[in-house]
């Protein structure tokens, strides 16, 4: 344990250091982690998919533990797809595993001279050829990977999109769990580094055993005890299509409308009663909220882990696709190929609008389920049409005058599912995520999950952050979800049981740590260690060359109205909540942290004019 | 199954065991989320770790195989054994570390895949001498305790 494992691949070496102390204190781990190694190692100058360009995977303090739903990690580097801060957070068994090998973090650098995978087994780390796995699958390569070195080890890998620096591929793990945004697979690929194996065998130990037992015992009885428990753990993130649908927010064809008519088709319930054969768990994890799914009907048949909600929608009702089959396929494929689903359906969902609407020549309908699975085959081999899809929405839409308005994106990063008119709160957090057009990272599920006027005023002190259509009392809320959801992807456990409950609170999580580590964390240390996270990646997007004027949203969401249901009307007004926001972290009213700020948080200020 | 696992947490006298009860998996309520593992490595060896745990689940397509000792009647790993290691304790395999060479011959007897070697050492699920963590930290219900 607390082991760093430097890897660099353009001189074949491997070497292994403590991690400093100041990262464990100040950053967590994980996503606090990869974003201290980007600001402290990655200039402005660095070409995302050059051999300077750092990939850093981290585990979290609790990884390995009983703690719940701990097992997760991030991957960080910098983005080719928006050229800023990249990460993705991923769940399933790899963290943990790598964990139990020793080591907290790997941090790669340089570009391996052919296609090469890294093989740690404990203490044992070996970079080998990868020529036999180029050019596959994520499963088969998984397959092989096993074959030789026993079902036992645990995988992450990129398939054909990442070896083809499609810039929104995805690593994945396990072959079902991806960490899926912001490009990392191209990455990756661009160091001809396919895949890393690893075999864990060692003890984790926690300092204090009776009493970090104790706590995630509470844990699971306040996370099953919670109203959202129910659903969560027998319908997963599909109830968010229902819930999507209900509240006029399911994004249908390119988020043109907020109802999709064949809603019925892709429900949760209609998913669970088709395809579903099994709820599944990541590592640790009681919400047990992955499907697995098996199609045996021609000419959609696959076995798998299914969706989730993102991929429901970005490859459903987003590119007007009602066929649950045709979805599953979908998701199958994208990650096989190792495709962010997010990324890839919205292009898709681009093009087929800019066809709609006459701004190109070929045409393209909505709902073509068969064209929506070939493009996905032709991004990944950037064959095609695929070449020009792969490119992303924000240069695809630079080529196509007068598509700008409805170019789905934040700082080049495609919009996740849910409609930002029908969660204020969300519009403000994906205008200002550090990653770009992102709701995990502040997630204010809050406002949403209708809570009374009373909670909202003992939570964050108005009684309007819990009606989920107006500007007003959002920013203290979403602050506080920013700098805690840091805390979540650092200590790498589940927003799931943090933001979609409100079960497990920061003293959960600081007690989690302190009986875990042997070292004291308060509720406030951890707040703090999640601002100062939010701070450095803010740094880091400003350094390269991020402006507050990419703090905005696409014009569809600005100016124009749903034209049904709930949210009939409703655009959201940025402007409202922006400057709030700013002054609200202690930032310039260009949205700047000031040297204050910084002094405060510990962050030594560099790489900015 | 949910309102069954919300009515476990909220009991939680779930493992009120005694040496009479065995434990039961049932493969269509476990998640996968191995837990269990985590309850067993912690409980005998103090740290978390899966491959020192004496149960073992093994994901198979969307099925979850469990891997350990069913404490069956006529416990034929302690015939196998030369040594003497093995001894039928009041519903428990006893292990006599002392004697136990290793020799794996009671991995080959048994009919559950049950028992394995790691870190030079035998494992037997030893049911926690009848409050076992791994049914405490079950909370899908895939395992559970019953009176034999």
């Amino acid at each position: 344990m607390d082991m760093l494992l430097w890897v660099d691949l353009t001189g074949g070496r491997t070497r292994k250091t403590r991690i400093p102390e100041e990262w464990k204190s100040c950053y967590l781990g994980g996503r606090g982690f990869t974003s201290k190694v980007l600001y402290d190692l990655v200039d402005a100058d660095t070409d995302p998919l050059s051999p300077e360009n750092i990939l850093t995977i981290a585990t979290g303090p609790l990884d390995g533990t009983l703690s719940p739903s701990s097992g997760r990690f991030t991957v960080g580097c910098r983005s080719p797809l928006t050229g800023l801060l990249g990460d993705a957070n991923s769940g399933g068994h790899f963290g943990p595993e790598l964990r139990f090998a020793g080591y907290d973090a790997v941090i790669i650098r340089g570009r391996a001279k052919g296609p090469t995978y890294v093989f740690i087994d404990d203490d044992h780390v070996e970079l080998r050829d990868a020529s036999h796995l180029w050019g596959r699958g994520v499963f088969d390569t998984i397959r092989l990977l096993e074959e030789t070195h026993g079902k036992d080890i645990k995988v992450i890998a990129i398939g054909q999109a990442g070896e083809n620096l499609v810039p929104y591929a995805n690593i994945m793990a396990a072959g079902h769990n991806a960490a899926g945004r912001t490009g990392v697979g191209a990455v990756m690929g661009s160091k001809n580094l396919k895949a890393i194996a690893v075999r864990g065998s060692g003890d984790i130990p926690v300092a204090d055993d009776e009493r970090f037992l104790a706590k995630v015992r509470e844990c699971h009885r306040k996370l099953m005890a919670d109203p959202t428990y129910q659903d969560f753990s027998e319908y997963g993130t599909l109830i968010l299509v229902d819930i999507a649908q209900a509240s006029g927010g399911l994004s249908t064809r390119n988020g043109q409308l907020g109802l999709f008519e064949q809603y019925e088709k892709i429900s949760s319930h209609i998913y669970q009663d088709t395809y579903k054969l099994a709820s599944k768990a990541c590592f640790s994890c009681i919400l047990h909220c992955k499907n697995y799914a098996r199609v045996t009907s021609p000419p959609y048949e696959c076995e798998n882990m299914g969706p989730e909600y993102e991929t429901m929608v970005t490859l459903g009702s987003r590119v007007g696709v009602g066929s649950l089959a045709a979805i599953l396929k979908a998701n199958q494929l994208a990650n096989d190929y190792g495709l962010d689903t997010i990324s890839a359906g919205t292009s898709i969902a681009f093009l087929m609008e800019c066809s709609q609407r006459g701004l190109i020549d070929e045409k393209y309908e909505w709902g073509d389920a068969e064209f929506v699975l070939d493009c996905l085959h032709k991004i990944a081999y950037r064959d095609g049409i695929g070449e020009f899809l792969a490119r992303g929405v924000r240069a695809m839409s630079a080529e196509i005058p007068g598509s700008e308005g409805f170019a789905l994106h934040v700082k080049g990063l495609e919009l996740p599912a849910f409609d930002v008119r029908t969660g204020k709160g969300f519009a403000l957090g994906e205008a200002v995520a550090s990653r770009g057009g992102d709701h995990l990272r502040a997630l204010p599920n809050f406002e949403l999950l209708s809570k009374t006027r009373e909670e909202g005023i003992r939570w964050f002190g108005t009684p309007d952050c819990v009606n989920p259509y107006t500007e007003s009392g959002k920013v203290g809320m979403v602050i506080w979800h920013e700098n805690y959801g840091a805390v979540c992807d650092s200590a790498e456990i589940c927003k799931y049981c943090t933001f979609a409950t409100y079960a497990i609170m920061p003293q959960d999580v600081a007690d989690l740590m302190t009986f875990a580590v042997g070292r004291k964390y308060s509720e406030a240390d951890l707040l703090a260690a999640g601002e100062r996270i939010v701070n450095i990646e803010r740094m880091f997007n400003l350094r390269c060359g991020m402006t507050p004027r990419d703090d905005t949203l696409p014009r569809r969401f600005l100016q124009e109205g749903l034209p049904e249901g709930p949210a009939k009307g409703v655009t959201v007004d940025l402007a409202k909540m922006l400057p709030e926001y700013y002054s609200g972290r202690g930032w310039t009213k260009d949205g700047v942290p000031t040297r204050e700020k910084l002094e405060e948080l510990g962050i030594e200020a560099k790489g900015v004019a | 199954m949910h309102a069954d696992m919300a009515a476990s947490a909220s009991v939680d006298v779930l493992t009120q065991g005694n040496d009479r009860d065995i434990r039961t998996f049932n493969p269509e309520k476990c998640s996968g989320c191995r837990n269990c593992e985590l309850a067993c490595s912690i409980a005998h060896f103090g740290a978390f770790n899966p491959r020192r745990a004496r149960i073992q689940v093994l994901r198979q397509g969307c099925r979850e195989e469990i891997r350990v000792c069913n404490h069956c009647e006529d416990h034929p790993c302690i015939a196998a054994c030369k040594r003497g290691a093995l001894a039928w304790d009041d519903g428990e395999v006893f292990v006599d570390d002392a004697a136990c060479n290793l020799c794996g011959d009671c991995i080959a007897a048994c009919p559950s895949g049950g028992i394995r070697i790691f870190d030079e050492t035998l494992l037997i699920c030893d049911l926690c001498h009848g409050d076992p963590m791994c049914v405490k930290f079950c909370t899908t219900g895939a395992l559970t305790l019953k009176a034999r």
